[in-house]
Parts: structure tokens; sequence; C-alpha cells
């Protein structure tokens, strides 16, 4: 991330003449992924939230990265971990605490 | 950090491995979904790595800062040993993972449109499909990559907690992250357009 592009951010009057069409790809990817994050200042969020209503190819790539996003998140299901998993783990802990008992008994 | 969990982590250091047990139990879960979405494929690799996580964190947790979080430090031992399975592992299919033009000029393509209303069972289908691609699409994604996006995306971390974890700094974390989710992006856009023959 460039150091102009977040100074841009910070500072309204600069951006209302901010042209994201004159942005390259990666900064207008940035700003967008931004935008759905919720990271961008009031001002800049607007002028975003504008240009998706006039921008068609811009609007599109915000909904698929919404989709894209809502389909990340359905990820995160409970995890199932293997009961064999589960019972090692446990065995391997009461074994490694006991060495270690048993190491600092000889010393 | 609340005060029984300290008193876990202060049995746990002398050793005592009921009271780690019980730091396990809050925190298993978590890591062996991380191992499991992180080692795609492999899945006797994310048993080995969420049993090598805490196994780890038993031995080392002298070295654990009791004013840092117990949470990030486990996602941290576990991260590491995921990279360090596909170090080992050695080649990964290459991803290219280039800048490509979105362009603004070519406005052709249909917006996406949200229905408001109760969504049809083939709508339905097609989301759980649609879901599946992006998974699918995760797996292919280089390691490091994939990692932060389940970090973000899948398990809801801020950049700044992600970065944490990852022991890199926030622009780090947000430039791999933009290009990962593009990636994502694209295989999704490829899965939901209709063109996409089978
Ligand atoms: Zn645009």
């Amino acid at each position: 991330m460039t150091k102009n592009y977040r100074e841009s951010l910070r500072s309204p009057a600069h951006l209302k003449s901010m042209d994201l069409k004159g942005l390259s790809c990666r900064k207008r990817v940035a700003l967008l992924c931004d935008y759905l994050d919720g990271e961008l200042p009031a001002a800049a969020r607007r002028i975003v939230a504008a240009h998706r209503r006039s921008c068609l190819p811009c609007a599109r790539v915000l909904a698929s990265l919404e989709c894209t996003l809502s389909a990340l998140r359905e990820l995160r299901t409970p995890a199932r971990i293997p009961a064999a998993a589960r019972r090692s783990l446990r065995a391997a802990l009461r074994s490694a605490a006991g060495k270690r008992r048993r190491q600092e008994k000889n010393q | 950090m609340t005060q029984s969990e300290r008193d876990l982590i202060d049995r746990s250091r002398d050793g005592d491995a009921e009271a780690f047990t019980k730091l396990v139990a809050r925190y298993e879960d978590r890591i062996f979904r991380l191992a499991k979405r992180v080692c795609v494929g492999m899945p006797a690799d994310a048993d080995d790595v969420y049993q090598e996580t805490f196994l780890t964190a038993f031995e080392k947790l002298k070295s654990f800062r009791r004013d840092s979080d117990l949470g990030t430090w486990l996602y941290r031992i576990a991260s590491n040993l995921c990279f360090m399975r596909y170090r080992k592992k050695k080649r990964e299919p290459f991803v290219p993972l280039l800048d490509r033009p979105h362009d603004h000029e070519d406005g052709e393509g249909p917006a996406l449109s949200v229905p408001d209303r109760t969504p049809t069972p083939e709508e339905t289908a097609r989301k759980k499909e649609l879901q599946a691609a992006v998974g699918e699409a995760l797996a292919r994604l280089p390691a490091d990559y994939r990692l932060i996006v389940v970090l973000r995306d899948v398990e809801g971390m801020s950049n700044e907690e992600a970065a944490k974890v990852l022991g890199i700094g926030v622009a780090a974390v947000k430039s791999r992250l933009h290009r990962g989710r593009m990636f994502l992006r694209d295989e999704f856009e490829r899965a939901s357009s209709p063109k996409a023959g089978r």
C-alpha cells in the first residue's frame, strides 16, 4: 500500500477529486476491500458507495467479493476433531508431564 | 484473560497435565479447524498439527508471556507448524496471483443481483454449489495466502490480530489478503457464470 493512498484516505478534500478510474488495479482492490471491511473513514466510504452506484465493473467486483466473503464465513463450521486424535493428544500430554516429573526428580 | 485462565496457565507451567488439558478444551476446536483448512487434502497432517500445537505449547509454556493472549500464541504455533509441513513437501502447484486488469471499460456483464425474498430450493442448492467452489478454490491458494484468508475471513480475525499471529506487518497481511480474495472472487465468478459449462 503506498503512503499516498493512505494519506488520500485521511484527507477528504483530496478524496473529493479522487478518481477511482485513475487508480491502478491493486489500489482499487485495496480500496474496495477496505470498504467491505468497514475500514474506510466516512468520507471515503461515501465516495466508494456513490461510485458503486455508477460504475458497473466496480459494482460487480463488490457484489462477487461480498458473496465470496460470505461463502468463506460459512466455512467457519464447528470442528469435528477425530476421537482418536483427541485421545492421543491427552495421552501424550500425560506422558510428557510424567517424563518432566521424573527428570525433575533426578536433578 | 480471566483469572481462572491465569491459574490454569500457572499450573500448566509447573507441568500439571490436567490443568493444561482444561486449556486445550478451550482452544482445540479453533486450532483444529485452522489446521484442517490450511492442511487441506492432508487430513493426517491436520491431526498432527493439532496435536503438535498443544504438545509444543505445553513444553514451551514457560516462555509464554503472561500479558499476551494465549489464543494468539497457540494460533502462531499452529501456523508455524503448518508452514513447516508445506516447506517439507517442497513444491506446491504454482498458482499465479498476478494483477489482473478489471477494466472499468468492460461494463458488459450483468450485475449480480441479490434477491430479497426467501430463496427457492434451487437457489439454496446453487448457493451451496458456489460455496463449495470457493472452498475448493481456497485449497488451491498457496499456503501462505490460504493461511491469511483463513485467519481473516474464516476465523474472523482483524488485520492486526492476523499480523500478530504471523509476526508480519499489517500492510503485508492486507496485500496478501487482497490478492487471495481476488483469486477466490475470480473463481467464484467463474463458477457462477452461466457460461461455466460442465
Ligand atoms: Zn469503477
